[in-house]
């Protein structure tokens, strides 16, 4: 089984579910975590569950999770009275960062505490990371044609070169990634993700891929 | 030079500031009041960020390149600001930049922060930190956070008397799960809600402050002191000392969680076992320096001052 943390409000989180059904994919969406059928012990994990689609399922069964959103957003929460609606979305955060933190399964990415997918970091600390690894940061005007290269374990998508491979291994292990977009023009590098758009099926394939694979490792 | 950033009449800064007053050190208050006038300028050079930070007057430039030591209790844009201003968006957008482009610079600078958001941030998802203490080698309580009240009975059978506050770092009072809150455990299913065991003992709050550390003993009744007025109840702060091991354990736990000042909640059960329960990152130390005379704020101005001095 492999969950797909994401709003039913993203269209293409809900296409990636019902893309990977055969797999076992399921979304959690937010209205899922206001849903009955939620445990998760600490510090050991006994009998855990979580809930998708309504359902509620052991958590031992999860094979993996791809993340899909930095946060819940209390506009979200509708069914929630409205002056309790920020601090349930940042309840629901704070369970997600520990529970995604806690799953023995592979998680793609694990949250930081500001994030529930990577390091949520702003490009400034991209660029801070890329050249403190003696990566080149590209100008604002370079950075137009640049083209886009994701890293997803120890594969890729998009045509890179030896030295753009490197790049993307060196800022996946830089902040602890491992599905991450670089933007790149040339040698230099012009954007950074760590939640980047799964646009084509061949990308979309090699993420699956991944997930399937590290559940089976 | 030592940068002081917050909004002066929070308590924990201004004993700070007072402290480097009196040791006739160099420092600066960033005043967050005055953010929304303030205009920044941020570049990466190098690998490191240079910050440049000025008010619209230009009489006040701070090139952060100057800052080796800083002590952060910034408050939310919107509650620092004055309401003129609060209620402005183009200075709530600029005082918005300014904490940005600060929080930026304190996750990415080699100087002393106290302390890096990065590091707060942890304490965002009680959880999460609680896994983390227990990875220190802390006892820490049971713990269950879930949608499912049956999970929650069962729970409470099993340990008896157990408590429930927030999930995430939101200020929330701990409350003994009592028969009126029994009536109501159907509401978890609403959102993940946090329960824990309750562990009898004694509380001892910590604050390490570099190698330094302060124990304070808590006397009450109460489920959760600060508020043990609310909760009917009196409260009494006593200087205390705690085993050698204990006080290395909180040394390294802070020191792992990239925090050089850090308030540690413990509690010594009856049986002697010490159990953590939180680490806060940004610690209100004066309730416990004003109720024992534990100099914590003179400790955190030498930290600041010895960083800034290179040593």
């Amino acid at each position: 089984m492999i969950a797909i943390i994401g709003s039913k409000l993203d269209e293409s989180a809900c296409e990636l579910a019902a893309e990977w059904s055969a797999a076992g994919a399921l979304l959690i969406s937010a209205r899922d975590l206001c849903t009955q059928g939620w445990v998760f012990h600490v510090p050991k994990c006994a009998e855990d569950s979580f809930v998708a689609g309504g359902k509620t399922y052991s958590t031992a069964r999860l094979r993996a999770v791809l993340v899909r959103r930095p946060a819940v957003v209390a506009e979200e929460l509708l069914w929630i009275v409205e002056e309790d609606r920020v601090y349930v979305a940042s309840e629901i955060n704070a369970f997600l960062i520990a529970w995604l933190s806690a799953l023995p399964c592979s998680v793609l990415n694990r949250p930081s505490a500001t994030s529930l997918c990577g390091p949520g970091w702003s490009q400034m600390c991209w660029e801070v990371a890329a050249a403190r690894a003696g990566i080149a940061w590209a100008q604002a005007d370079d950075a137009i044609d640049s083209l886009e290269v994701v890293f997803c374990g120890h594969a890729q998508h998009g045509a890179a070169s030896d030295r753009q491979l490197s790049i993307g291994r060196q800022l996946m292990v830089a902040s602890g990634t491992h599905l991450l977009a670089v933007k790149f023009s040339g040698e230099s590098v012009a954007a950074v993700t760590s939640q980047p758009r799964l646009s084509t099926r061949p990308l979309r394939n090699l993420v699956l891929a991944h997930l399937e694979g590290a559940s089976a490792a | 030079m030592i940068a002081l950033w917050g909004a002066p009449g929070d308590g924990p800064l201004d004993v700070v500031r007072a402290c480097l007053m009196r040791f006739g050190a160099e420092f600066r208050v960033l005043d967050q009041r005055d953010d929304a006038a303030g205009e920044v300028t941020t570049r990466v050079v190098g690998g490191r960020l240079r910050m440049t930070m000025e008010n619209r007057d230009l009489k006040n430039r701070l090139d952060f390149d100057r800052v080796r030591a800083a002590y952060l209790r910034p408050a939310e844009t919107e509650r620092a600001l004055p309401s003129a201003l609060a209620n402005d968006p183009a200075s709530r957008l600029r005082a918005e930049r300014m904490t940005r482009s600060m929080i930026a610079w304190a996750n990415l600078t080699d100087a002393l922060v106290v302390n890096p958001p990065a590091a707060m941030a942890v304490n965002n998802s009680k959880p999460h930190q609680l896994r983390l203490i227990a990875q220190c080698g802390f006892s820490v309580p049971d713990t269950l956070v879930t949608t499912e009240p049956a999970a929650v009975r069962s729970f409470a059978a099993r340990h008896g008397r157990i408590i429930y506050k927030s999930v995430s770092g939101t200020r929330s009072i701990v409350n003994v799960l009592d028969d009126a809150g029994a009536e109501r455990i159907n509401h978890v299913a609403n959102a993940p809600t946090q329960f824990q065991e309750y562990v009898p003992g004694r509380d001892i709050r910590v604050h390490v402050v570099g190698s330094e550390l302060f124990a304070t003993e808590v006397h009450s009744a109460a489920p959760d002191y600060r508020y043990a007025g609310l909760q009917g109840h009196d409260v009494m702060l006593a200087a205390t000392d705690i085993p050698a091991a204990i006080a290395q354990r909180c040394r390294s736990m802070a020191s792992a969680m990239k925090l050089a000042v850090a308030g540690i909640d413990l509690r010594c059960t009856p049986s002697g076992e010490f159990v953590c329960f939180e680490v806060n990152p940004s610690p209100a130390f004066v309730y416990y320096e004003q109720a024992t005379g534990q100099p914590i704020g003179a400790a955190i101005a030498k930290l600041l001052i010895q960083a800034d001095c290179g040593s």
